[in-house]
């Protein structure tokens, strides 16, 4: 339907649309595909790069380490194997990596009060990464760091703030601006970038005092300013999940054309009190609880992931040993969600993340007919990454 | 020096049958060599009754801060729920004990158990935020890896080892 109008004829304000299946996703496969090991202690965080079929992985062991497929010298069989190791320059924990847009740097956040980061170089050799730049400020632990762009990114601690940084010139980057608010930890934060004319970069963080909160940059540069508070979670918030959108063409000429605002993500939330909340925007951009599920997991939600190319497809990081895949789907009546798939004793402890790869749809098949989906990694206090293919099943 | 968290605890007289409070099914399973032998509560407290508290010469069996009534042990599924009682109720030592009981647990019992730590309710001022504090394991893992928390933490596990 259209935006309806005032008697005066002006135009209120519409709700962005969601792009969502229209009945509940069919059920999907999962089969494991591949064991990383060589962590030395629990891995808290994989990350898929945007742009290669490679995968980052961050431990209690102080490294990173990077895995991909590369044939054997002996047999000509392909093979999962660590591709690189980045160490020397955390002290302790890594808890989180992210990679900036282009897959060009990846950021590292770590116990010891600081986040790194790191730049491609060629080598022709091995798969490298060289320090660019020490994000230093914080006065305690940091537990996520997330990129913007490839010269702006947010990193959020113990301490309870979020901190904006800005590259201002190669290795050097400036404080943007500090999001202080939260009365815990800030266990995770990330933004939430313009989808139509007229909005503004959001961060969202979330933690320990149980909320979510939305910050939004002043009129002045670097006056980052609390916008919403969402306490609708009962426990500690461990992360939140932008929806991959990818907007048909067809969809922005029809937008354009009618004035109509462009489809917006859902944003998804998972907490120590075993549920995940999915919000939307409304009319005037604030974040409404639109669907919400329990019951699929016995111990804490650590960690949330869409699938990529709009598969309405989340995956959830258990600490009773499990993830699970939940769908989302949108009918006359509101937004739902049901369980996909369970795989239980997937790790043999905790689960601390889950992360889609970029590439391949959950139909998709290669030349032999063999269901190729999409990977997703898990990894575990069992100081182990698992890989999973997840695809479609066939009716 | 400071003043003392609780200057003046009451000291029981340690239980010296082991055997004590286990259950038929439980004596049972202990003389069959060829079960699993599952881990039971009074196995738990054997490991963490030594414990020294914080400020006294006594262990946390003597200053009754753990007993194996309140403790919980589902093996089924490698799962353990463990209350303890601090001496006073504004114990600001308390989230101490808490860690030394989970590090002691965390190195005796077999890999990946699932060790839940809590304040026996009703026995603390501060017991919503020491229960939040000691099962955020990315917290404990943090704290753990501060080297003076980890040395006075080991020091309360070390001393009555015998």
């Amino acid at each position: 339907m259209e935006g309806s109008r005032t008697s005066d004829g002006t135009a209120l304000a519409t709700a962005p649309p969601l792009l969502l299946p229209s009945s509940a996703p069919q059920g999907v496969q999962v089969r494991r595909t591949a064991a990383l090991r060589g962590h030395k202690d629990r891995v808290w965080c994989v990350r898929w790069c945007p742009t290669a079929p490679v995968l980052a992985s961050c431990s209690g062991d102080t490294t990173v380490k990077f895995w991909g497929r590369s044939r054997s010298a002996e047999n000509g069989c392909e093979a999962w194997t660590c591709l690189g190791t980045l160490e020397g320059e955390h002290s302790r924990t890594i808890r989180h990596i992210s990679w900036s847009p282009s897959g060009e740097y990846i950021s590292c956040a770590s116990f010891d009060h600081t986040a790194t980061v790191w730049r491609r170089n060629g080598g022709d050799d091995g798969y490298g990464f060289e320090i660019e730049g020490v994000l230093d400020g914080h006065e305690s632990e940091v537990k996520c760091v997330e990129w913007a762009t490839d010269s702006m990114l947010v990193t959020s601690a113990r301490d309870r703030t979020a901190w904006i940084w800005e590259r201002v010139d190669e290795g050097e980057y400036e404080c943007g601006g500090v999001l202080t608010g939260h009365a815990q930890d800030v266990k995770h934060c990330q933004f939430v970038l313009p989808h139509n004319d007229g909005d503004v970069p959001l961060v969202v963080t979330c933690g320990y005092d149980d909320t979510i909160k939305v910050w939004s940059e002043g009129h002045h540069h670097d006056d980052w300013q609390c916008v919403q508070t969402m306490a609708a979670h009962e426990a500690t918030v461990w992360a939140t999940a932008l929806q991959k959108l990818e907007v048909p063409m067809e969809l922005v000429r029809a937008s354009h054309a009618s004035h109509a605002p462009l489809p917006q993500p859902l944003l998804c939330s998972c907490s120590d009190d075993l549920s995940i909340i999915f919000w939307k925007r409304d009319a005037e951009g604030r974040f409404v609880e639109a669907a919400r599920i329990s019951g699929f997991a016995e111990r804490s939600l650590f960690d949330v992931d869409w699938a990529p190319h709009n598969a309405p497809v989340v995956a959830c990081a258990s600490g009773d040993n499990s993830f699970s895949l939940l769908g989302v789907y949108e009918d006359e009546t509101g937004v739902h969600t049901c369980t996909l798939a369970r795989v239980a004793d997937a790790h043999l402890a905790d689960v601390n993340s889950v992360s889609f790869a970029s590439q391949g749809t959950l139909t998709a098949c290669n030349a032999e007919g063999e269901k190729t989906g999409i990977l997703l990694a898990t990894a575990g206090d069992d100081n182990v990454i698992h890989l999973w293919t997840v695809s479609a099943e066939t009716e | 020096m400071a003043e003392l968290a609780n200057p003046n605890p009451t000291v029981f007289e340690p239980t010296h049958d082991p055997l004590k409070g286990r259950t038929d099914a439980e004596r049972v399973a202990e003389d069959d060599e060829d079960a699993e032998d599952p881990i039971d509560a009074w196995e738990v407290f054997e490991i963490i009754r030594r414990i020294r508290d914080p400020e006294h010469p006594n262990s946390l069996e003597q200053l009754k801060v753990v007993e194996p009534s309140l403790i919980t042990v589902d093996w089924k599924k490698r799962h353990i729920r463990v209350l303890f009682t601090p001496t006073v109720p504004h114990c600001s030592l308390t989230t101490l004990i808490g860690l030394s009981i989970r590090l002691q647990l965390e190195r005796s019992l077999p890999e990946y158990t699932k060790v839940d730590i809590y304040v026996t309710p009703g026995t603390h001022e501060q017991e919503a935020q020491v229960n939040k504090q000691l099962n955020d394991k990315e917290r404990v893992a943090a704290a753990l890896e501060n080297c003076n928390l980890l040395n006075v933490v080991e020091s309360c596990i070390n001393e009555f080892d015998e």
